[in-house]
C-alpha cells in the first residue's frame, strides 16, 4: 500500500529539548452563534514533519478547526499555536503557513496571473519569500494564467488555489480537502504537491473525504466526530489496530484449521461457507496464501483491511457500539 | 496593503461602470439643458436659487450637483462603500487576505481608504465634468442669480457671479456634497463588515439618506428635533454660498454631524471587524 510505518522513537539518553510542535492543540472549543457546539474540547499535536490526515464526517469540526489555526476563528475556550506561537488574527508566525481552506477563493474579474500576484505583494510586505513565475508554473495553467478567474473551471480554480498554498515555500501547510471534486489523475497531482512539499521539510495537515487518499499520502491521521477527537496516530498504526484479513476459498471449513496454526495469527473466523476472517499480527497475504495453496485449498479472494475499514470500526467504537467484523463484500 | 486593494476594486467592471455613469450624468444633463432649456430665469428643482441655465456653463455643476446629492451619489459612495469588505467575503478571497500575517485594522483601512478615494472621486466627476461639458455648451460667462428665497414674484437678480468667485464656491461646494457623503459611507462600509452580501450593505447606506428625507421637517414638521440630527436633511446648505450675501449658517452643525455619524460608524466597524469571525 505504499504506507511506511514510523520509525519509534528514538529514545536515547538525555532527552534534548524538544523542538514546538508544528501545531498545538490543547482544550479547544469552539461554540457557534447558533448554539452548536462545533469544536469541543479538542487536544491534538502535529510533530514537524507529519502529513497528518484529518478525517470525519461532514460538520465534524475539520474545517472550522482549520481556521482558527489560521486565526480566521477565534476559538471560545483553549488555545492553538503553531511553532510554540500562539495564533491571533493576523499573526506574524502565519507567515510559514500555506492555506487552502473552504475552497479556492480568489477576486473573480481579475487573472490568475494578477491574483497571484497580489498574494505575492502580500507575502512580500509580510517580509516573506514569494516567487510568483514557479508558482505560475506550479499551476499548469499555461497560457489561461491570463484569464479571469471567473472564466475558471473547477479544476483550474483549485490548481491555482494549491499555487497560492505554496506560496512562499511554507513550513505548515493546511489543506481542506483539496481534491474536492478531481479527476483521478489530478489528484495525483495534489498529492505529488504535498509530497514535494513534505519532502522538503514541511509539515502538512491535509483533511479530507477520500480514505484512500489520507492512507496513501499521510503519515498520522486524526479522526473527527462531533468536534472531538475519536482516535490519532500513525497512519499504519490506525489501520494496524485491528488487524483482520478475509480470504475467499473453496473451503472455509479446512481454511479455518490451516490457518489456525500459522505463525502470527490469533484468530480464524469462518465467515460463510466459503469465507474466513484471519485476526492477527504483521500478516503478509503471501504467506496465507502460500499457506492454503500448500494445504491444496484454492484461493479465489483476498482484501486485507484498509484505513477505511478501521475508520468505520474506530467510528461505531466511538458512537458506543460494537466494531464489526470485516464488512461484507460488495 | 492599500496598492494590492486598489488593484482589486479599481480594475473592476463595477467601479468603471459606477464612475461612468456618474460622469455621463453631467453630460446627459447639459444635453438636456440646452435642447429644453427656454432662456429665461427658471427654478431648477427646489433650489433657493434661480438662474438661466443657458446663460452660463457655471449652472451646470450647481444643478447636477443639486439633482444627484440626494439620491444619486449616496448610491455611489454606498456602492463603493458597501462592496469593499462584503464584495471580497463573497468573492472568498477575504480569508486567504486574513491568514497572512497583517491585521484585521490594516486590512479594514486599506478597504476604506480606496472606497472612500473612489466616493470622492465620483462627488468630483460630478463638479468637474459639469462644469467642462458646461463650459463647451454655453461658455463661462458670469453667472446671473435670483435669490428664490426673497424674490421670487419678482425674478430680481440678486447678484451676477463672475469667474473667480463661482470657482471658489463650486470648490467649497463639492467639498461640502463630499462631507456630507461621509455618514452614508460609513454607515454602508460598517454594514458591509457584518455581512458577504454587497447588496444589503449598500441598501443600508442608502438607508440612511431615507430615513434622514422621512425625517425631514418639510413632510413632517412635528419632528423637527429628530430632523436636525438626521445625517442628511442639510446636505443642500451650499447651495447658499451662490446667494448674495453667501450664507454658511448650519455649515458647522451639519459638518460636525457628518464627523459624528462618521466616527462612530467607523469605530463600529473597526470594533466588529477585528472581533468577528471569519467562517465563510
Amino acid at each position: 500500500m505504499g504506507v511506511t510505518r514510523m520509525e519509534p522513537d528514538p529514545d536515547g539518553g538525555a532527552a534534548p529539548i524538544r523542538p514546538a510542535p508544528a501545531v498545538q492543540i490543547d482544550h479547544l472549543t469552539k461554540r457557534l452563534r447558533s448554539g452548536v457546539t462545533a469544536v469541543d474540547d479538542l487536544n491534538l499535536t502535529v510533530d514537524e514533519g507529519q502529513i497528518l490526515g484529518l478525517v470525519g464526517p461532514n460538520g465534524s469540526g475539520k474545517t472550522i478547526t482549520l481556521k482558527i489555526l489560521l486565526g480566521l476563528v477565534r476559538p471560545t475556550a483553549g488555545r492553538v499555536s503553531l511553532f510554540g506561537d500562539e495564533v491571533s488574527p493576523g499573526a506574524t508566525v502565519l507567515g510559514r503557513v500555506g492555506a487552502l481552506v473552504d475552497g479556492p477563493g480568489f477576486v473573480p474579474h481579475l487573472s490568475g496571473r494578477r491574483n497571484l500576484d497580489l498574494a505575492c505583494r502580500q507575502i512580500r510586505l509580510a517580509g516573506g519569500p514569494a516567487d510568483l513565475d514557479g508558482a505560475i508554473d506550479s499551476t499548469g495553467l499555461g497560457s489561461a494564467i491570463d484569464r479571469r478567474f471567473s472564466d475558471y473551471s473547477h479544476g483550474m480554480r483549485y490548481r491555482l488555489a494549491m499555487a497560492q498554498a505554496l506560496l512562499g515555500r511554507p513550513d505548515l501547510l493546511l489543506l481542506d480537502e483539496p481534491t474536492t471534486g478531481m479527476d483521478p489523475a489530478q489528484s495525483h497531482e495534489v498529492r505529488i504537491a504535498i509530497a514535494e512539499r513534505a519532502s522538503a521539510g514541511a509539515t502538512v495537515v491535509v483533511s479530507s473525504h477520500q480514505l484512500s487518499e489520507i492512507e496513501l499520502v499521510c503519515t498520522h491521521a486524526a479522526i473527527m466526530r462531533q468536534g472531538r477527537l475519536v482516535a490519532s496516530g500513525p497512519v499504519p498504526d490506525l489501520v494496524g489496530r485491528h488487524p483482520l484479513v478475509r480470504v475467499d476459498l473453496d473451503d472455509a471449513g479446512r481454511g479455518v484449521g490451516v490457518l489456525g496454526i500459522m505463525p502470527g495469527v490469533t484468530r480464524v473466523v469462518q465467515a460463510g461457507p466459503t469465507a474466513v476472517v484471519v485476526e492477527g499480527r504483521s500478516l503478509r497475504p503471501v504467506d496465507l496464501v502460500d499457506g492454503l495453496h500448500a494445504a491444496g485449498l484454492t484461493v479465489t479472494g483476498f482484501r486485507s483491511r484498509t484505513f477505511e475499514d478501521s475508520y468505520l470500526a474506530l467510528f461505531e467504537e466511538s458512537v458506543g457500539s460494537p466494531p464489526r467484523s470485516p464488512r461484507p463484500e460488495p | 496593503m492599500i496598492a494590492i486593494e486598489w488593484v482589486k476594486q479599481f480594475h473592476r467592471p463595477k467601479a468603471y461602470a459606477t464612475l461612468g455613469i456618474v460622469a455621463s450624468f453631467s453630460l446627459v444633463l447639459t444635453v438636456a439643458l440646452a435642447l429644453t432649456g427656454s432662456g429665461q430665469t427658471e427654478f431648477v428643482g427646489d433650489l433657493p436659487l434661480q438662474m438661466v441655465p443657458r446663460a452660463s456653463g457655471y449652472s451646470v455643476p450647481i444643478i447636477a450637483l443639486s439633482s444627484t446629492m440626494k439620491f444619486f451619489l449616496p448610491l455611489a459612495v454606498a456602492l463603493f462603500a458597501g462592496e469593499s469588505v462584503a464584495g471580497e467575503a463573497g468573492w472568498g478571497s477575504l480569508r486567504y487576505v486574513m491568514t497572512r500575517p497583517v491585521s484585521r485594522t490594516r486590512v479594514l483601512w486599506s478597504k476604506a481608504a480606496v472606497a472612500g478615494v473612489l466616493s470622492l472621486v465620483s462627488v468630483m466627476i460630478i463638479t468637474v465634468v459639469s462644469l467642462v461639458v458646461g463650459a463647451m455648451a454655453f461658455g463661462l460667462h458670469p453667472l446671473p442669480i435670483v435669490d428664490g428665497r426673497a424674490s421670487a414674484p419678482d425674478h430680481v437678480v440678486s447678484a451676477t457671479i463672475s469667474g473667480g468667485a463661482m470657482l471658489g464656491s463650486l470648490a467649497l461646494s463639492t467639498l461640502y456634497v463630499t462631507a456630507g457623503m461621509a455618514s452614508i459611507f460609513a454607515a454602508a462600509f460598517f454594514l458591509s463588515t457584518t455581512t458577504r452580501r454587497p447588496l444589503v450593505a449598500v441598501a443600508g447606506g442608502v438607508g440612511l439618506t431615507i430615513i434622514s428625507r422621512i425625517f425631514n421637517g418639510d413632510y413632517l414638521p412635528g419632528v423637527s428635533v429628530v430632523n436636525k440630527y438626521m445625517p442628511n436633511n442639510d446636505i443642500d446648505l451650499w447651495q447658499h454660498l451662490f446667494l448674495r450675501p453667501a450664507a454658511t449658517d448650519g455649515f458647522v452643525h451639519f459638518l460636525l454631524l457628518q464627523l459624528v455619524y462618521f466616527v462612530v460608524l467607523m469605530g463600529l466597524a473597526q470594533w466588529w471587524f477585528t472581533r468577528k469571525d471569519l467562517l465563510h
